[in-house]
């Protein structure tokens, strides 16, 4: 159940009309009605069916392949493996914006020779039907020789291990300094040391990668397919060894992205398909190939080493960090880069030493995951927290409230924040909404925690990324916006048609918004990093300003009046003063055009540019800015069983301004249940990289009869680098709640389980241990 | 997941047609929800012609009661027989049961005869036909091993119904129609305790219903799990008391998912004219812990399963001798 009254703190003397009201977004009735057309639900006529046949051990070499049986079955079109596509490889880097030359970490698109993980592609087979294609699957031949692999972190370091990526298996380190960590040290009272793990977990959006590729007349391979980066057009042109501009990206509502659909997934298979067979291909991944198919996220060791005082001031922090980055590099030492940013929290602490290594195994790829190694951090540093203040025997809270940063205070990195940093209010208001505790009863246990945090939004600075957007008043008064934006669920589009409402003075009706198509919608970069709202929407809020002031200045010489003395609102343009003189905007923009006014803008937004940071101190800007908030929870623990119910869940965020408040409390209450579901009980089991769980039976994401009260605090400081103040919530969110949840669970049982999931016979273990020692 | 396969389907709408319907297709499998057995075909590990769908037929359909028994029909949905008054009131570890089964979607369409039988479950078996190949599939099904227990020559796959323990200490019997005739036999004897060949029904049989004699024993079930719903149990017990002038008149206990079939714990009857207390429950625990011998079937470790159910069967006790 949902607590609908969101308690909103706003700044006072801000006049909004239609941004910050919980408006029904553009995508709502659609999406409530079963219209919204997704990818899955395009076909064309004469299209073909494809599929993927996948290695099925981890380590291997490849000794033949033979599809001669395959290709003979009547009504298989195309059947491709390695040999049919010589010398190509596909790029596993960022997409970039910049045309910048990309990290050395391309992948065989199908494999040559050597198989590195599970579910590595051997071939790719087009056919009539399904059913013909999963025969053609069937009836391919192979042999794999098994090789040793490498399946743990600490094994690929050894010497003598088996090499996943030359030369050594590190495909990441990042190291971070700050003052003098031996001083620190030296002036602590109490040196607390603890190691906290954290498991692979999957993406489980409700929609698997699915996505229809065609050539079309000009030659243009077209992909419409579900995905968070049309952006990829460009690896995918590189890939096929043709212009950017024959690429095509179509993206469609996305049913859920989460950082699985950053990378490259079913684009570039349809698009060899297509081009193989000069006909339109669909693929439509299955649970199991969503689950064998795409990147996970990193199971992460980190180890805190904190000097405190004994009255709890954080003197010193070192922080080492392992990172399983599986098979192929994939976005690890970015997200490895994230981590050990995240690493120290949003606490002020003077010495800090951080290490990091992102490690390849034969375990399945690693890569993008919502909270992008920034939630793993925060499993850690939270955990340690609470760990700290009972072993000083101090308030957790104080703790914290000792050690905040405040606004001006400078990262780990040396990166000063100016935005507003209201982790205590945060907390201190998430803590009351928890309201009276709940009575425990016998082998039951009732605990709370809370978890606050540093989130980064937008792209790490020396992309210099870029955004832009289009938006345009048509002669009838109606407003159009287009921008590459793609939109994944979390109202991405309607948050950019609430942004042009608000200036051009017209309703969100009155609004439609075109996006995700690489070729026509100008390009706004990924619906990643948290960047979409604050890039997009200044982009479009940039447009929309231009747009208004030329309308402004129009109407004004209409009205007899100055610019400045003319606002635009309920679709008039009207003398603030004096609002009976008005004119509708239908007929200043018919007026307009027929005077040649030009009614559209074409805008780019850039962040903030900056040189990458130090190597060797970790030294320098990282991201844009922050977010920061606090989750709090309460749990019950029953200690025979083991097994937990979240009862209470409450997000406190400061998220500078919420553009819609209901699009706000939707990411904290699905990055509340998400969250749950990594603390207690997802897992990514892998066999000598095996994946063992790939259904749903075994990988437990919550039910809704787990979802407890969830109740969204959304606080306003207007300080962000977003449109109107804002910053950003959809990785935010996530962050603060496993760590919360686990230091509940501490709270209620009195002893920690210091790996994730936590899971009933893991209390149970760490109770029996708790047990034997006391 | 894979597409489902192609079948015929036959509606009969009696026992006899169904029988017959079975007779003149002797692969074919009968279907009730069919949440378990068309799951299991869209993985390739049923393969079957033709499904006979149970669910029209008229006499498989109620919940009665006669003087002695209550007779729940073998296609009676677990919904049905989670929200029944008499069921809840007379015999409530049976309607618990049925209410902690899977989803609410599931429990709409699932049904009491097709929980009895549903198949038992291995991570090694409960896989894509791609997935299980990669391991030379197992003895269960196509394979020559037991991953489970390499050395073994016999499959340790594990049932999971939530329903059968707690009808088992009701002491429940199941009717059984087939080209034999009708039969009854008591629920245990459904089991053959072996993971691969689990039943000991022949081709043909159909589980018409369940009777449950009336008597006055309070019960409860308790599976440990997860998540709020879906879950199969990690371990579940089912436990009956009978109580006459404060002392212990019958004590029953049975378990699944711990063991190839759900099964009544032995041993108990040293508790008759015993009063209930912490350590007799303590005691009672620790006969269910030794009796229980779960294999490393699933994710959950055979150590934790046995530990919760001894934990779950003391409390279940604890709780029914004082309410
Ligand atoms: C996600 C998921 C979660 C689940 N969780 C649970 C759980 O928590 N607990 C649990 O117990 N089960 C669970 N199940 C399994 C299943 O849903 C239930 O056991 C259900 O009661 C099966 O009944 P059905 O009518 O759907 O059986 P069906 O699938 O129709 O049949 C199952 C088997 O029984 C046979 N059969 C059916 N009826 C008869 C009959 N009258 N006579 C002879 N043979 C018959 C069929 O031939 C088949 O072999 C789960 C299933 C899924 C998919
Ligand atoms: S217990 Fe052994 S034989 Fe039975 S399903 Fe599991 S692996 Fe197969």
């Amino acid at each position: 159940m949902t607590d609908q009254t969101t308690a909103r703190h706003t700044e006072a003397n801000v006049v909004l009309r239609q941004v910050g009201k919980p408006l029904e977004r553009t995508d709502a009735e659609g999406k409530a009605t079963g219209r919204t057309r997704y990818a899955g639900d395009y076909t064309m006529p004469g299209m073909l069916h494809a599929k993927v046949l996948r290695s099925d051990i981890a380590s291997g070499k490849l000794k033949r392949l033979d599809a001669s049986k395959a290709r003979a079955l009547p009504g298989v079109t195309a059947i491709l493996t390695a040999e049919d596509l010589p010398d190509r490889l596909a790029a596993t880097d960022m997409p970039g914006q910049t045309g910048q030359k990309r990290a050395a970490t391309d992948r065989q698109i199908l494999v040559r020779e050597i198989i590195r993980h599970h579910g590595e592609p051997l071939a790719l087979i087009a056919a009539e039907t399904p059913a013909i294609a999963d025969k053609a699957h069937d009836l391919i031949e192979y042999e794999i020789e098994p090789l040793p692999g490498v399946y743990e972190t600490s094994a690929a370091l050894q010497a003598g291990a088996p090499v996943v990526t030359e030369p050594d298996n590190i495909v990441g380190e990042h190291k971070i300094r700050k003052g003098d960590t031996e001083k620190g040290f030296a002036e602590a009272d109490h040196i607390i040391e603890n190691t906290f793990h954290t498991q692979f977990i999957e993406h489980a959006f409700l929609e698997p990668e699915v996505g229809l590729a065609w050539v079309d007349e000009n030659g243009v391979i077209n992909i419409r397919m579900s995905t968070q980066v049309i952006e990829h057009f460009r690896f995918i042109a590189d890939a096929m060894g043709v212009p950017h501009n024959k690429v095509r990206i179509l993206g469609a509502m996305v049913g859920g992205g989460f950082g699985g659909k950053e990378d490259i997934t079913v684009e570039l298979y349809l698009a060899l398909l297509a081009q193989a067979t000069r006909r339109p291909v669909r693929l439509a991944y299955t649970r199991e190939d969503s689950f064998v198919g795409h990147g996970k996220r990193h199971p992460f060791d980190i180890t805190h080493k904190t000097g405190v005082t004994k009255d709890g001031k954080i003197t010193a922090l070192e922080v080492t960090i392992r990172a399983d980055s599986g098979a192929y590099v994939f976005l690890s030492p970015y997200v490895l880069l994230y981590c050990a940013v995240a690493a120290p929290g949003p606490y002020r602490i003077d010495n800090v030493k951080i290490d990091s290594k992102a490690i390849a195994t034969n375990n399945m790829y690693t890569s993008a995951f919502r909270g992008f190694g920034a939630a793993q951090a925060c499993v850690a540093y939270e955990a340690q927290m609470d760990e700290i203040a009972k072993a000083i025997s101090i308030d957790r809270f104080e703790l914290r409230r000792h050690n905040f940063m405040r606004t001006g205070d400078k990262t780990a990195t040396g990166q000063t924040v100016e935005s507003a940093i209201w982790s205590d209010k945060c907390m201190t208001q998430a803590l009351a909404a928890l309201g009276e505790p709940t009575n425990a009863e016998g082998p039951v246990k009732v605990g709370r925690g809370v978890a606050t945090y540093q989130q980064s939004y937008g792209r790490i600075t020396w992309f210099h990324d870029t955004a832009e957007a289009w938006v345009g008043i048509e002669v009838d008064g109606t407003v159009i916006v287009r921008s590459g934006v793609t939109d994944i669920g979390a109202g991405q589009a309607s948050a950019l048609g609430q942004i042009a409402a608000e200036l051009l003075g017209v309703g969100l009706d009155d609004v439609v918004v075109y996006n995700s198509d690489s070729a026509v919608t100008p390009l706004a970069g990924t619906t990643t990093a948290t960047r979409a709202l604050y890039m997009t929407g200044r982009a479009a809020h940039k447009a929309s300003e231009i747009l208004r002031g030329r309308l402004v200045e129009f109407a004004a010489s209409e009205l007899g009046v100055r610019p400045e003395d003319v606002d635009l609102a309920n679709g008039q343009a009207f003398v603030i003063d004096n609002p009976e003189s008005a004119m509708s905007l239908k007929d200043l923009a018919a007026r307009g055009a027929s005077e040649g006014l030009q009614r559209s803008e074409l805008a780019m937004f850039r962040a903030p540019f900056t040189d990458p940071i130090d190597e060797e101190t970790g030294q320098g800007p990282v991201f844009p800015d922050f977010t920061y908030g606090c989750h709090a929870v309460e749990v019950a623990v029953d200690t025979e069983t083991g097994e937990v119910t979240v009862l209470k869940s409450v997000g406190a965020h400061d998220i500078g301004q919420a553009i819609n408040p209901q699009a706000v409390e939707g990411q904290i209450e699905g990055g509340a249940l998400m969250g749950q579901g990594y603390a207690l009980s997802e897992e990514l089991i892998y066999q000598e990289g095996k994946l063992v769980s790939p259904s749903f039976s075994e990988y437990l994401i919550p039910t809704s009869m787990d979802m407890p009260e969830i109740k969204s605090i959304i606080l306003e400081s207007r300080s962000g680098l977003g449109p109107f103040g804002a910053k950003g919530i959809g990785e935010p969110s996530l962050t603060p709640v496993a760590p919360a949840i686990a230091n509940a669970i501490a709270d209620a049982i009195g002893t920690r389980v210091f790996d994730l999931p936590i899971t009933p016979e893991k209390i149970v273990r760490a109770l029996r241990e708790a047990d034997e020692n006391a | 997941m894979e597409a489902l396969p192609n079948f015929h389907l036959h509606r009969p709408s009696t026992i006899e047609e169904a029988t017959a319907a079975m007779k003149a297709e002797p692969a074919a499998r009968f279907v009730a929800g069919g949440t378990d057995l068309i799951v299991n075909m869209r993985r390739g590990l049923v393969e079957t012609p033709a499904l006979i769908d149970l669910n029209n037929v008229a006499e498989m359909q109620d919940i009665a009661s006669d003087e002695n028994d209550l007779i729940i029909g073998g296609a009676v949905t677990l919904d049905a027989l989670a929200d029944n008054r008499t069921v809840a009131h007379d015999f409530p570890a049976i309607a618990q049961a049925a209410a902690e089964v899977a989803g609410s979607t599931h429990r709409n369409v699932a049904t009491v005869g097709g929980n009895l039988c549903l198949d038992t479950r291995c991570i090694f078996y409960n896989q894509s036909g791609w997935w299980r190949e990669s391991n030379d599939f197992c003895l269960k099904y196509k394979g020559e091993i037991c991953h489970v227990a390499p050395k073994s020559k016999r499959c340790f796959a594990v049932f999971s119904g939530d329903l059968a323990p707690a009808l088992l200490v009701h002491g429940a019997t199941v009717s059984i129609a087939g080209s034999r005739g009708e039969r009854q036999i008591p629920l245990a004897d459904l089991y053959r305790g072996d993971g691969a060949e689990y039943l000991t029904l022949e081709t043909g049989d159909i589980v018409t219903g369940v009777s449950v004699p009336k008597t006055d024993t309070r019960s409860a079930y308790r599976k440990a799990r997860v998540r709020g719903a879906i879950d199969f149990p990690l371990a579940g017990v089912a436990v009956g008391l009978r109580i006459t002038d404060g002392r212990i008149a019958e004590l029953r206990a049975a378990l699944t998912a711990c063991d190839t079939k759900p099964f009544l714990i032995d041993k108990l009857d040293a508790f008759r004219g015993k009063s209930v207390d912490d350590t007799l429950a303590q005691e009672f625990g620790e006969i269910v812990r030794q009796q229980t011998r779960p294999m490393r079937t699933t994710m959950s470790t055979p150590w934790y399963r046995r530990r919760v159910v001894a934990r779950l069967a003391r409390r279940l006790l604890l709780e029914l001798s004082a309410s």
